[in-house]
């Protein structure tokens, strides 16, 4: 489409700056939904759209309580423009209990609760440059949404 | 006009990372780190999450507590609720009375409940979430609990995500505190009723640490209504101060056949009846002004 009149140029930018922020929750959450959730079955999830736009080189933290005699399905889905990505878990004192860089890059981790306890989930993109493609001249740093999602067993 | 465009732009990428409530972003230089592994230096986003009522349900069935209805909110006061906030906070609570009805598997009390959520939950535009469909698909799941808390658990999902892609995170958060606080009013109302309550009120007790996160969570969101519940929850922090929960770290264990770690770790939980009565009116309080 050729727009004869330039006058209408900004207008149209405006309007796709405008639209796009809405753009991407809704994508956001479409892909939590489409992509993630089914994973976390038979897991029952907790209610919580826990998604976020990161960068590379960016990471999150979420905190949460895990409740005494329940079982725990903790996962990290992400948008495939973001290559490689991982999470830990870790105890309110930071010490590490899981690392998915340790399991083959797991994209979750089942586990029983015997007391009640805060942890803390840290997912996070690696910088770019830290793998093969980002070395290339040129290369844009790549983002998109990662959610996070927990699920327990009744 | 680029300039424009730009700063747009710039605030999209910031928006974009507020679906989680952020509390704070740290930038560290991670240069030094080893290829691939996740860095603690790199800039951090915290954000925190509260267990669903479906959660907190289940916990306190498991600690052997009973179902009662008439510790519910009733139906009756729907049409108290005309505010934005109020239908937030009390689609939080009668979301809250859904789970536990159909936990305990009360197929009448859980259409009830469904009905009123769906009520305050169109008022607020949040049609998807309890939608016909849901409502067939509850309809048609009443004898299969299963199938039924998968199904309220997609309806708070779709809630949440509604909101919070809709730019009102701070309704959201009140969604969930009405929530956690009418699960912890049903709570403390049973352990008052449950003759051996030892474990319902550690559950209770407990709730001491999700409760620092709720606070954290709604402290992220600028707004009066959110202002005062917040200021609420302080006065319910301070009468959960002298609960104490004491850890004996043990090492986790895996299943060399399911593959499942068990966080080994256990605690013991001291509280006594004294505070358990200032937490449960405190609670009361807080419920009252919510509900009434």
């Amino acid at each position: 489409m050729i727009i004869k009149n330039h006058k209408l140029i900004p207008v149209i930018l405006l309007m796709f700056a405008l639209a796009a922020p809405i753009a991407s929750y809704a994508q956001c959450k479409g892909f939590a939904k489409r992509k993630c959730l089914p994973e976390l079955k038979p897991f029952i999830h907790n209610g919580q759209l826990n998604s976020t736009t990161l960068m590379e080189g960016e990471s999150a933290e979420l905190v949460i309580t895990f409740h005494a005699g329940q079982q725990y399905r903790v996962m990290v889905c992400a948008q495939q423009s973001l290559k490689k990505i991982g999470f830990k878990m870790m105890d309110i004192d930071r010490e590490v209990i899981f690392d998915s860089e340790e399991q083959a890059g797991a994209k979750y981790w089942d586990f029983n609760v015997n007391a009640t306890q805060q942890m803390i989930i840290l997912v996070a993109v690696p910088k770019p440059g830290k793998h093969a493609s980002a070395n290339l001249p040129g290369t844009l740093v790549q983002s998109g949404c990662v959610a996070l999602l927990v699920g327990f067993q009744d | 006009m680029a300039a424009v465009f730009l700063c747009y732009l710039a605030a999209c990428a910031s928006e974009s990372g507020q679906e989680m409530t952020e509390e704070s972003v740290d930038e560290g230089d991670a240069a030094t780190e080893e290829p691939n592994a996740i860095s603690e230096e790199v800039s951090s986003k915290i954000f925190y999450t509260i267990p669903s009522p479906l959660e907190l349900t289940s916990i306190i069935k498991k600690a052997g507590a009973k179902y009662d209805k008439s510790v519910l909110n009733s139906t009756d006061n729907i049409s108290s609720y005309v505010t934005q906030s109020g239908m937030a906070l009390n689609l939080g609570v009668y979301g809250a009375d859904l789970s536990y009805a159909s936990i305990f598997e009360q197929t009448q009390e859980t259409m009830h409940y469904f009905a009123a959520a769906k009520k305050l939950a169109d008022d607020l535009g949040i049609t998807s979430a309890f939608g016909e469909s849901t409502l067939t698909r509850i309809q048609n799941n009443l004898d299969n609990k299963d199938s039924l808390v998968a199904i309220i658990s997609d309806s708070y999902w779709e809630t949440d995500a509604y909101l919070k892609e809709n730019k009102q995170s701070s309704i959201s958060g009140l969604v969930v505190a009405g929530g956690w606080i009418e699960g912890m009013y049903v709570s403390t109302k049973l352990a008052e009723k449950t003759e051996n309550n030892t474990d319902v009120v550690s559950r209770i007790g407990e709730q001491k640490l999700t409760l620092d996160n709720l606070i954290s969570m709604l402290r992220g969101y600028e707004d009066p209504e959110i202002a005062d519940l917040v200021s609420d929850l302080n006065m319910l922090k301070e009468a959960f101060e002298p609960v104490v929960i004491t850890y004996s770290r043990q090492p986790p264990t895996v299943d060399a056949e399911s593959k499942v770690t068990t966080l080994n770790t256990t605690s013991t939980i001291n509280i006594t009846d004294e505070q358990l009565a200032v937490i449960s009116e405190k609670i009361e309080g807080i419920r009252t002004k919510i509900v009434k």
